[in-house]
């Protein structure tokens, strides 16, 4: 129970004995105030459920409290001294209902998905584009809600969110708690992320598993297994199969299906029970087979691994860093500037350190775009601008806004929507006859979608990563519900020729592309986990030493 | 009680103190109209009636209290000071006709004032702007009408409270605290504006559900006034039963009180 209805009992109680005292008092000292007194519970009580919530089975002292009041009515003392009793004897019944029962001041986490559901449905404008079944969506998704809702738990509440998230495959739709969320989301997380066997797997670029982050003085190191061994086998079947077994997998929404298989076996390092059983090839190329028990859970070791990969220049947000004498690396995390100035500040901002470092014979700009989540098309369009060719680029359409009926238009033939505005900027090509890098990984999203979508066509721009970008460009709104909110796709950004820009089809693949997939190979996971390089940035050094 | 009815309408004829308070709370709840403009995105000085019911209400709806802690305050409470209510009774006026003649006066013009200061920028704004096209007549029509109610229950509230200080300016200043507080309240509170717990549900009243969506050069926005039945049912229901014991308390308090 919480501590104000904690108060409110032990309140009631006390009043009844006290008010039940006053009746005698007031029968000898006559004056209408003692009235005022009679009413003060039910004061308290009523100030106390508007802040806490009215419960119903607080019921009892609502009413006990109530009941009070006529002693405010009436100024008789038996009517008061058996209102008194009432009260106290209501008051006291609370107690053990609030106690047993279950649904004592919960959230219905059913209602909840209900109304997201009902909202999203209303407004998610990829549902036709992704093949949404609403049906299905919502019938695959609400026994989970039910369970969180039987088991009153707020982690089982959030799995259930990111189980029907994961099914729209859109890198936009998601959910986060109103309270606790990094909390809740690493407990989620955690239970469903299997056990943790002493090492993560990643697929390389010409298919074979490897084993990365891999426990050191274990019994993984005795029996030859490092970053880069070959995983044959886990749990008896490949580790690609295994990972359909992996809860954590079943959560996680990449957008695209290049993305998705990079990172699939990832998750399978996860399953299996007390014990693993795994086939490997040893340093001389023979199959091994060894059986691995539980460390503990895979989280961490999961998280981990994921970061490493995805690791971004450790580095200020909108700040340069010199990597080497003809390297300069400006680190975007977000796409979003200080709040208190406008783009032109950034613009000259930027424009001023290109100077600088054209002057120092700087002849390379690596644009760091991983891990940024997105923001402001604004920004994108300024920092296109810098290095744009000159003369006038597209950049997106809008959608053509239906005014009469509150929704974007469409073609009444094909369904397709039909575009509005058209978005144009003029370069300035203040990096001309000079090579630009943009680095991008699966979290590279949303407006960090659309900056290497704008650039890539330009000669002297390359997009590299070990993945494409996240693949989720449309804008985002959100609808804030009684647990949490829920966020989608809301409005349209559509390409040239008037379809849907970056975000995948029923085909799961992106419209963002990159130039240069950097592999996934001995080198990468050499480089990643046994010297913790940046392996990304050392690739984008080479490609400019080569293309010199 | 009609004769106290007619006097106590003949008295605030000549109360500036009421028209005062009746044209200023009117003018604050017009100015929330520059408030809404001020808050759309891009330079458009318009406002439509829609628009400015679907943003500003929320600015305005605890306005038409302030007026009734005054409307209440004077009615209710002078009288006690000039001994306007002994004299009544003296002169063989019963309590109960005492007490409801002055209600009956304070509700019904508490709801009308209460009327005209909400609706006075909606009007106002689809005189000069046109009605826009974010909500429906109708829709805007049923929800004021909806808010009559809160008022009226806030102004029991109010007569009860009065008829037991019997201080006009103690109630008057209680009462502006407690139109502030509904408003600062509920968006501090998770449970705000439930219909039974709060001072009224006019918070709950006030929202509308507004979906925003936006592109590279140009934002669009809609509203719904969606009002469950559950928020229909517990506003009137709430409403009708904490102004009748609010009335009824303030009756049970009056009718045995010694009021020298």
């Amino acid at each position: 129970m919480i501590t104000a209805d904690i108060i409110l009992i032990i309140l009631g109680l006390l009043f009844s004995i006290a008010l039940y005292i006053i009746a005698g008092f007031a029968v000898k000292i006559i004056t209408p105030n003692w009235k005022i007194v009679y009413a003060v519970p039910f004061l308290i009580s009523i100030i106390i459920a508007a802040i806490y919530g009215f419960e119903v089975s607080m019921l009892g002292v609502y009413i006990g409290t109530a009941v009070f009041l006529a002693g405010f009515v009436k100024d008789d003392l038996r009517i008061r001294r058996i209102a008194c009793i009432v009260g106290a004897v209501c008051t006291v019944i609370s107690i053990p209902v609030c106690m047993l029962n279950n649904d004592y001041r919960t959230v219905s986490y059913v209602d909840d998905f209900n109304a997201g559901f009902k909202k999203m449905k209303k407004y998610y404008i990829l549902a036709e584009h992704k093949g949404i079944d609403w049906d299905e969506v919502y019938n695959n998704s609400l026994p989970l809600f039910e369970k969180a809702d039987e088991t009153h738990d707020e982690v089982d509440n959030y799995i259930a969110w990111l189980y029907f998230t994961k099914q729209f495959r859109d890198g936009h739709v998601g959910y986060v708690p109103h309270k606790n969320y990094d909390d809740i989301h690493e407990r989620a997380l955690r239970r469903i992320a299997g056990n943790d066997y002493g090492l993560s797997m990643m697929t390389c670029a010409d298919g074979r598993i490897a084993a990365v982050n891999v426990e050191e003085n274990s019994i993984l190191t005795d029996a030859g297994i490092h970053n880069g061994t070959i995983i044959t086998l886990w749990n008896g079947k490949s580790p690609d199969e295994a990972a359909d077994d992996s809860e954590l997998f079943k959560v996680m929404p990449y957008s695209d299906k290049d993305n998705e298989a990079f990172f699939r076996v990832l998750h399978a390092a996860g399953t299996g029970g007390d014990t693993v059983d795994i086939s490997y090839l040893d340093d001389n190329g023979q199959e091994q087979n060894i059986t691995l028990s539980k460390l503990g859970d895979y989280y961490d070791r999961y998280k981990e691994t994921y970061d490493t990969v995805n690791q971004g220049l450790e580095a200020g947000h909108m700040s340069w860093t010199e990597i080497n004498e003809k390297t300069a690396c400006l680190r975007i995390k977000m796409m979003q500037y200080d709040s208190n100035a406008s783009y032109d500040q950034m613009k000259i901002s930027i424009v001023s350190a290109l100077k600088e470092y054209r002057e120092r014979d700087f002849t390379n700009i690596v644009i760091d775009l991983r891990n940024n989540g997105g923001g402001s098309g604004e920004m994108v369009q300024v920092i296109s601008e810098v290095f744009s060719p000159k003369g006038a680029h597209f950049y997106f359409t809008d959608g053509l806004w239906d005014g009469d009926n509150n929704c974007f238009a469409t073609d009444p033939e094909t369904g397709k929507y039909l575009p509005g505005h058209e978005n144009y900027f003029v370069g300035d090509d203040l990096w001309s006859d000079n090579q630009v890098v943009i680095l991008v990984n699966n979290d590279s999203a949303s407006a960090a979608d659309h900056l290497p979508y704008v650039l890539m066509g330009h000669e002297k721009v390359t997009v590299m990563g070990f993945t494409e970008s996240n693949g989720s460009a449309q804008g985002v709104s959100s609808v804030a519900l009684e647990v949490g909110s829920l966020g989608f796709s809301s409005s349209l950004v559509l390409d040239s020729n008037g379809d849907i820009a970056i975000d995948a089809g029923t085909d799961y693949e992106s419209g963002n592309d990159i130039e240069i997939r950097v592999p996934f190979d001995e080198e990468a996971i050499s480089a990643l986990f046994d010297r913790n390089e940046d392996h990304l940035m050392n690739k984008a050094v080479e490609y400019f030493d080569s293309v010199k | 009680m009609k004769n106290i009815i007619r006097s106590q309408l003949f008295q605030l004829k000549k109360e500036t103190l009421i028209w005062i308070s009746l044209t200023a709370v009117s003018v604050m709840s017009l100015l929330t109209i520059l408030t809404v403009i001020s808050m759309k995105p891009g330079q458009e000085f318009v406002c439509t009636g829609s628009e400015y019911f679907a943003m500003g209400i929320g600015f305005s709806y605890s306005f038409p209290m302030i007026f009734l802690s005054i409307m209440s305050s004077t009615v209710c409470c002078s009288d006690f000071t000039d001994k306007t209510t002994n004299y009544e009774l003296m002169s063989g006026h019963l309590r109960k006709d005492s007490y409801f003649g002055r209600a009956v006066v304070c509700i019904g013009l508490g709801i009308i004032g209460s009327a005209i200061i909400i609706s006075l920028p909606v009007i106002v704004s689809t005189i000069v702007f046109g009605w826009g096209d974010k909500l429906k007549v109708s829709d805007v029509v049923m929800r004021i009408l909806l808010m009559l109610l809160p008022y009226a229950r806030f102004c029991c509230e109010m007569i009860c409270i009065a008829f037991i200080l019997k201080n006009q300016y103690i109630v008057m200043g209680f009462g502006m605290m407690l139109s502030m507080v509904s408003i600062g309240l509920p968006t501090f509170l998770e449970n705000s504006g439930s219909a039974i717990t709060s001072i009224t549900n006019l918070y709950q009243l006030s929202l509308t559900d507004i979906w925003s969506t936006f592109g590279l050069y140009e934002a669009n926005w809609l509203a719904e006034l969606t009002a469950s039945s559950e928020l229909v049912i517990s506003t009137i229901l709430c409403s009708a039963g904490f102004s009748a014991a609010a009335l009824y308390l303030g009756y049970m308090f009056f009718n045995s009180d010694d009021i020298h």
